[in-house]
């Protein structure tokens, strides 16, 4: 799973601790999601894209593993 | 959905009165193997496991604390199967080879660490029939 909230953060100009206080996150699981090491819950998801006002598959994009 | 810091706050307390608890009976009963294991994890403890300037426990640090705990179940739970059987270990007479001597205090520990597995695994089976029942829903749902 990538996401582009690194982008939209810097679209709103946002630092990642004004982010996580938005949020109600931790600067940590902000660098963690924006790394891709962290994938957050559907419920965080959806207020991460309900910040920014747009769809949840603008930040997050899926691509499934493919069968080798 | 999050922890709060207060409820975090109050386990690490009763964590640290634990450790403090058996720094002082080593002490006293002059155990200083233990004494060094205490300090030594009391370290480990305050170190890694140290509270933030925010007012509660967000979801990365929940998955955190459950990976951790799924760890250590995994670990510790296998560790003290195997130190049982070792410990009850019979041997051709149909006693444990501690059962006698000197070291008739290993096989009450082998007694008593069986004990504790068994118990580990019925919370384990409770919780996992718990949870299963409690995620799962009814059968018949659609």
């Amino acid at each position: 799973m990538k996401n582009k909230l690194k982008i939209f953060r810097a679209i709103k100009n946002l630092t990642q601790e004004q982010l996580a206080t938005h949020l109600g996150v931790s600067r940590q699981t902000i660098i963690a999601i924006e790394s891709s090491r962290y994938l957050p819950s559907i419920t965080l998801g959806f207020k991460i894209a309900h910040f920014f006002k747009v769809k949840i598959e603008d930040i997050f994009i899926y691509q499934p593993k493919e069968n080798k | 959905m999050f922890m709060s810091i207060k409820k975090y706050k109050q386990i690490r307390l009763a964590t640290l009165f634990f450790i403090i608890s058996i720094l002082l009976v080593s002490v006293l009963f002059k155990l200083y193997l233990l004494t060094i294991i205490t300090v030594f994890t009391g370290i480990v403890f305050l170190s890694f496991a140290h509270t933030n300037n925010q007012n509660y426990v967000d979801e990365m640090q929940l998955t955190i604390q459950e990976k951790a705990t799924d760890f250590t179940y995994s670990i510790f739970t296998p560790t003290l199967a195997i130190t049982t059987f070792f410990l009850l270990i019979p041997t051709h007479s149909g006693l444990s080879v501690f059962s006698k001597g000197d070291f008739l205090f290993l096989e009450t520990l082998g007694v008593i660490f069986a004990y504790l597995t068994l118990f580990q695994i019925i919370l384990y089976s409770f919780f996992f029939l718990y949870l299963s029942k409690k995620f799962g829903g009814k059968q018949d749902e659609e």
